[in-house]
């Protein structure tokens, strides 16, 4: 170590390295920070698997023309739909969805082909058996793209390669490079999940999950710890102050952060291939953010709490909201009101918009300076807490 | 303040909420004495060093250590003071080297000052063969000298051990307490406090503190000394029974066992204790106990307890 460095900063230093050495020396601690992600990937991208695969479909296709034909096609080989009846008539269609024979019709109306060339939007009806939710969220979110590529960018799919309206459709599509390549086809259909995998989708969420786990948990029992073991006592003691304390505490669970993303990402890549959109020093910057967030957190909870026990109950008190309100679990957009509201409270909210911005959409950071700010704000707001909370004394 | 005062105590106080831990101490520690707090568990020994070394806030009074006023200024202490904790407060997931390596590095040694005054610690604590060991593997007795190692690396001038060989075995007590004296001659002041009587009498001075209260401040001599020619030490078999019979006596004070030996404090102004040894022995005989001996006794710092009138023991003073 360099003479020529302050005192404070050599102080932090030290801090933070005696607190590197005890991790690295506590198996169960170095398991916990390769482990999680690892079990937590594996379970949600295997176990917890919310695609929906083959739902039995009858279709009603009075339109019956050459696009409506396609269209249905196109729905079949997503393998989302399997078409198992085509009713002569919407009657019967409704029927066989009450009688519970299939659980999705498609009905596409007679002026269908007509309004679509004419570029005035046309509509197709997905009904759904909404009895199990999964099916009906999984049905909206593979024909919320359809609908609006339809409504928008109609043209897109009756011009062959180097016609002009391909490249206005490459001028409006989100993701260019599957369009360039085959303009032929419902690109939008599947946007930027094409088989709509689960794995896909949810391995950006779980980044800030298993980051939010690792960091306000492992923050929350390092200052508790060390009241609970009366090494406390005898660091006070010492001239390290009470902000390089804090810092010196937070600083090696900065880098832990980051080998973790390191192992989700690549696990994600190996396992699912869960594609890297977006620049990966954007997603750094992010992330940055969201630990500094999470550990000034666990630096609250560290100086309000007693012992291990309610440090770590106070970090799970906090970890379920995020994972329940986060759009982690369930899509935001159909949480009520007062639940999307606690979930802007939370960094995990906004952490996952960023890095599935980043990962799936290939957003840049520029993109997402509303949840920057928010985290910086929750970082802030953390910090002043915890700075007031911390005592360097006894009881 | 004079030049050669380390702590100057004036009314020193500490409550926690309606218990009144420390009360109204009023102390004066010179430069280079060994300065002894004695008293039973409970009595405020360590809330008092808290205190001193400025970690919890008083609740009335001021002092000052080292010419800093506390709490203002306990930052400022923080480099001149090594501190010993009571309960064992180093890593135990480090080394003894990496423990003494830490506090080298937060007390603002530079690279070659480490390297040197780690190297001199294992030498000088005989640990060179343990540097690499954890303090979980390490007996009493050598996390205590760790711990005494640890908060002397920065050679602070002013070193407070709270209650250092609680728990250790008895030759390791004595050898501890060679360190602490040479310590001391090399300078530094030290605050040590014990309820083991033998470490107490060592002391150039002595606190007694019976529930946060100084009952008597001194050196052991002269707290003793008050008592001089009224202790009588009785040996008798059953040991209950002679209590009994001796606390009978209207001559006695108080009678205390000392393991298997009994101290009576005569009352002051009354008879000496050669007077009245031959009148306790006639009066164990005629209760019975023909083969009990009694003779008259220097006063120990347990009976200076006792004479203080407040009837506590120092736990642990007899064992």
């Amino acid at each position: 170590m360099s003479l020529s460095l302050p005192a404070p900063v050599r102080r932090m230093l030290s801090v933070a390295r005696k607190e590197l050495r005890q991790l690295m020396r506590d198996p169960l601690t170095s398991g916990f920070i390769v482990g999680v992600p690892i079990v937590q990937l594996a379970l949600f991208g295997y176990a917890i698997n919310q695609d929906i695969r083959h739902a039995e479909t009858a279709v009603f296709d009075a339109s019956n023309s050459a696009i409506s034909r396609h269209l249905v096609g196109q729905l079949e080989a997503t393998q989302t739909f399997d078409v198992v009846a085509r009713p002569p008539t919407e009657q019967q269609a409704r029927q066989l969805l009450e009688d519970g024979k299939v659980s999705v019709i498609v009905l596409v109306p007679a002026d269908f082909a007509r309004h679509y060339y004419r570029g005035r939007g046309a509509e197709i009806s997905f009904l759904v058996d909404a009895t199990d939710p999964t099916l009906a969220r999984a049905v909206q979110a593979s024909t919320a793209g359809f609908e609006a590529h339809l409504n928008r960018h109609g043209a897109t799919y009756v011009v062959g390669p180097g016609d002009t309206a391909a490249r206005s459709a490459v001028r409006y599509s989100v993701q260019p490079d599957l369009v360039r390549e085959r303009p032929w086809r419902f690109s939008v259909l599947t946007y930027f999940n094409p088989e709509l995998r689960t794995p896909v989708f949810v391995v950006p969420a779980l980044l800030g999950v298993i980051l939010t786990t690792t960091m306000i948990l492992m923050t929350a029992l390092s200052i508790v710890r060390e009241r609970e073991r009366g090494t406390f006592e005898f660091l006070i003691a010492t001239p390290v102050q009470r902000f390089e304390l804090m810092v010196g505490k937070i600083a090696p669970y900065v880098a832990i952060g980051f080998v973790q993303i390191v192992i989700v990402l690549l696990t994600g890549l190996l396992l699912f291939r869960v594609p890297v959109r977006g620049s990966l020093i954007d997603l750094a910057i992010a992330s940055f953010l969201f630990i500094a967030a999470n550990l000034t957190l666990g630096l609250v909870i560290s100086s309000i709490t007693a012992n291990q026990l309610q440090a770590t109950q106070l970090s799970f008190f906090f970890f379920l909201p995020s994972v329940l309100l986060s759009g982690f679990m369930f899509p935001f957009d159909a949480m009520p009101r007062p639940a999307q509201w606690l979930g802007e409270l939370l960094p995990l909210t906004h952490y996952v918009r960023m890095s599935r911005g980043i990962l799936l959409r290939g957003s840049e950071i520029g993109d997402h300076l509303p949840e920057a700010a928010a985290l910086l704000l929750f970082f802030a707001v953390t910090l002043a807490l915890a700075t007031r909370l911390f005592r360097k004394e006894l009881g | 303040m004079s030049d050669d005062s380390v702590i100057e105590a004036r009314g020193l106080s500490k409550s926690f909420g309606p218990l009144v831990a420390v009360d109204g101490v009023d102390l004066s520690v010179r430069r280079g004495e060994v300065f002894g707090f004695l008293g039973p568990n409970g009595a405020g020994k360590s809330t008092l060093i808290r205190l001193l070394v400025g970690l919890l806030k008083p609740s009335g009074g001021t002092v000052q250590v080292l010419g800093l006023d506390l709490p203002a200024q306990a930052e400022a202490l923080r480099s001149e003071v090594g501190y010993m904790t009571q309960r064992f407060s180093l890593y135990e997931d480090l080394t003894v080297e990496e423990n003494l390596e830490f506090a080298a590095e937060v007390f603002g040694l530079d690279a070659g000052q480490r390297r040197e005054r780690i190297a001199d610690a294992l030498e000088r604590f005989g640990m060179k063969e343990l540097r690499d060991s954890r303090p979980a593997t390490l007996s009493g007795g050598w996390r205590q000298r760790l711990a005494l190692a640890v908060v002397t690396v920065h050679r602070p001038e002013l070193l407070v051990l709270d209650e250092p060989t609680a728990g250790v075995d008895p030759e390791r007590r004595r050898e501890f307490w060679a360190e602490i004296f040479e310590l001391a001659a090399e300078g530094a002041t030290v605050l040590v406090s014990t309820h083991y009587m033998d470490e107490a009498v060592r002391c150039h001075r002595l606190c007694m503190l019976i529930r946060g209260r100084p009952v008597a401040i001194g050196a052991p001599v002269e707290l003793t000394g008050a008592l001089e020619g009224r202790v009588v030490e009785v040996e008798a078999e059953p040991i209950e029974g002679a209590i009994a019979a001796l606390a009978r006596l209207p001559e006695s004070a108080s009678v205390t066992q000392l393991g298997n030996r009994v101290h009576v404090l005569l009352a002051p102004g009354g008879s000496t204790a050669e007077e009245a040894t031959p009148k306790l022995l006639e009066h164990l005989r005629e209760a019975g106990l023909d083969r009990a001996r009694a003779h008259p006794a220097d006063p120990n710092l347990e009976d200076a307890f006792v004479a203080l009138g407040l009837g506590e023991r120092l736990t642990g003073a007899a064992a």
